[in-house]
């Protein structure tokens, strides 16, 4: 049994919305329960993914277990300590082993600033004020990113999306960091560049014994990347396991679709029966009692639609469905 | 019976910056058959998106422009040469557009039902009544649920998926000869995109359309595309039927792409990954414009431009080593 990095434990994290509207304010309020009751363990050097479509919630628990979005209620472990009870020492102690990598290379960057500025303002955050140390380090940085040393006096518009994803990465580990949350870092990247830096990031954690909490919507990157794997579905997580045991044996129905949905690159595949939900994802605000999937699940029945069912763990599975696949 | 519905030959579009012609697309031929869906695949400023738009003629001026070799034939004009006046008579008509991102394309401040009107009532002069009988049997045609009342709805009150459903029904409308679909699926979930793809089809099938499907997904290729056009750097450098190209593929762009792809089905211990990056069009290298990435290329890649080697009548492929007296001689 590897080391538990983080956990949480009941986490729970709920927005209010009113129905306002431009003229007047209605308080018809509603709750989005954007992560609901979750409980997860990240094992030491590891990755752990946490996939599903859009508005499930996958990114808001991210942010969350790192203390980016203060919870609703539960508690996030760090190594066995919680992270909302630290002092301000503990706490900076925290933000420097804790980094993100975001989606979006374009927008996470500062235009104005150069690319050894930016690599080295995490350092010079947290108290390597030395230029001469500071830059040492970056350009230590760039050479494991593989960017080029005379990259260093360049801007963020005079990189392609790959090599800005790049720079977004050497950040992220400018501090030595024990987790990294990578929030969609592939998919704003073309096919060619997404396995670049995939297998870059692949490479840095076996380096650096790095663990990884990889948030995508892609299925086929989760599999590649992944050691154990989440699936959510409005907040909650449906279905856990090890990727080749979840991608080829779903239990829960929504894992089923979810997986038959993704299109093959193979053509003689192309007749296999394709499983196709109907209808949307439903809103998150006051989502449907009982199952949350109910609505869409074909296998829906009475107790679906009355009672929630609980995240069960079978060896090392969980699934939380009234009707379990196989 | 397959017919041809477009013909492309040699299409060149450049685009004029400050620092010199950029070849967005640079010599792309095609046929679009009816009955059938023409993949373009590629990544992107690979020039796919602006092949689409040269046949609608929507290329940005004065900045853009197509050079007069080019042509794309279409009911026997040369789209290439048409005023913009006999261009508008084709656009929505005869050829139809769906856009990757349905909000932005929508008109925010019409109903659905209005926006799905406006063809008809454009193109085919239908009162208004007779336009709205037609318009809610393409509502139907593309499975919304409750069409007469989604009729009345703003696209903010729709979900993604049913924006894009609205946008193929437009499309539909004046039941254009082609129809161009450029990334229709990549904002979407991949439970919709499955919905969405079912949806185009099942529509291919029935109306025996040509449809021009742009995207840099290949699983998506996989699964509903006839033939498909490989582009790099503005140009196609593989053509051939979906089958072929997943099964032997010819150009080492599209090996290397193939191979760089995580498989949802299978285990992989390490994806292949093409090094380098795309090469900045204005300063184009002569030779091969993939020889840079290229782990088989030899001198003669990086001199002259490669040969377009016809493998077969279904296959062609734009690269040196099939030339075998030039690649042994090296």
């Amino acid at each position: 049994m590897s080391e538990i990095l983080l956990s949480a434990k009941n986490l729970k994290k709920y927005y209010q919305v009113s129905n306002n509207t431009l003229f007047s304010s209605n308080a018809n309020k509603g709750i989005v329960k954007a992560v609901d009751d979750i409980t997860l363990d990240i094992p030491k050097g590891k990755t752990l993914s946490l996939v599903g479509e859009s508005g499930c919630g996958k990114s808001t628990l991210g942010r969350t277990l790192i203390n980016l979005i203060d919870p609703t209620s539960g508690e996030v472990l760090f190594n066995g300590k919680n992270i909302h009870a630290f002092n301000a020492q503990e706490e900076k102690a925290f933000r420097k082993s804790v980094s993100i990598i975001f989606q979006d290379p374009y927008a996470s960057l500062n235009p104005r600033m150069k690319v050894k500025d930016l690599i080295g303002e995490p350092l010079l955050t947290h108290g390597m004020k030395a230029k001469k140390e500071r830059y040492a380090r970056v350009y230590e940085l760039m050479k494991i990113t593989g960017l080029k040393e005379e990259y260093a006096n360049r801007y963020p518009h005079q990189f392609s999306g790959g090599q800005r994803q790049r720079i977004g990465i050497a950040r992220a580990l400018a501090l030595n960091p024990s987790l990294i949350v990578c929030d969609e870092a592939v998919s704003a990247l073309d096919v060619s560049i997404q396995a670049q830096i995939l297998n870059l990031l692949k490479k840095l954690q076996r380096e650096f014994n790095l663990t990884y909490l990889f948030i995508s919507h892609d299925l086929s990157v989760v599999r590649y990347v992944s050691d154990e794997v989440y699936v959510m579905y409005l907040g909650q997580i449906v279905e856990a396991g090890k990727p080749k045991a979840l991608f080829e044996e779903p239990i829960h129905p929504y894992t089923q679709f979810l997986i038959s949905a993704v299109p093959i690159a193979d053509p003689k595949k192309r007749d296999r029966k394709k499983l196709i939900l109907e209808g949307d994802l439903p809103s998150a605000i006051n989502p449907p009692q009982g199952c949350r999937f109910n609505t869409r699940c074909p296998y829906a029945t009475e107790i679906c639609t009355n009672v929630c069912p609980e995240l069960v763990t079978e060896d090392d599975r969980k699934f939380a469905c009234h009707h379990p696949l196989g | 019976m397959n017919e041809t519905v477009v013909e492309i030959q040699n299409l060149k579009t450049y685009f004029e910056t400050e620092k010199g012609f950029n070849p967005a697309v640079d010599g792309v031929s095609m046929i679009l058959e009816s009955g059938k869906i023409m993949g373009l695949v590629g990544e992107s400023g690979s020039g796919k998106s602006m092949t689409a738009m040269s046949i609608l003629g929507l290329i940005p001026k004065p900045f853009g422009q197509i050079l007069p070799e080019s042509k794309i034939l279409f009911e026997g004009d040369d789209l290439t040469k048409l005023s913009e006046k006999e261009l508008a008579k084709i656009r929505g008509n005869k050829i139809a557009m769906i856009f990757q991102e349905p909000m932005t394309s929508l008109n925010p401040v019409y109903t659905i039902g209005k926006q799905l009107m406006e063809p008809l009532r454009l193109h085919k002069n239908l009162s208004k009544r007779e336009a709205k009988v037609l318009a809610l049997k393409y509502l139907e045609q593309v499975r919304i649920p409750d069409a007469a009342k989604r009729f009345a709805s703003y696209p903010h009150q729709l979900s993604g998926g049913l924006r894009q459903r609205v946008m193929i029904a437009m499309a539909l409308t004046c039941e254009p000869k082609l129809i161009i679909a450029d990334e229709p699926t990549t904002a979407l979930d991949v439970t919709i995109q499955a919905q969405i793809l079912e949806l185009l089809k099942d529509i291919q099938v029935r109306l025996n359309t040509a449809i021009l499907f742009i995207t840099h997904d290949l699983g998506v290729v996989a699964e509903l595309c006839d033939d498909v056009c490989v582009m790099y750097a503005g140009e196609v450098v593989e053509k051939c039927d979906a089958d072929r190209l997943f099964e032997t593929p010819m150009h080492p762009y599209t090996i290397g792409l193939l191979k760089s792809l995580p498989k949802i089905d299978d285990d992989v211990e390490e994806l292949y990954s093409i090094e380098g990056m795309v090469p900045n069009l204005i300063h184009v290298p002569t030779g091969c414009r993939f020889a840079p990435r290229c782990d088989k290329s030899k001198r003669i890649c990086f001199d002259a431009l490669p040969p377009r080697i016809l493998i077969d009548k279904q296959h062609e492929v734009l690269c040196w080593q099939y030339d075998e007296g030039a690649w042994s001689n090296e």
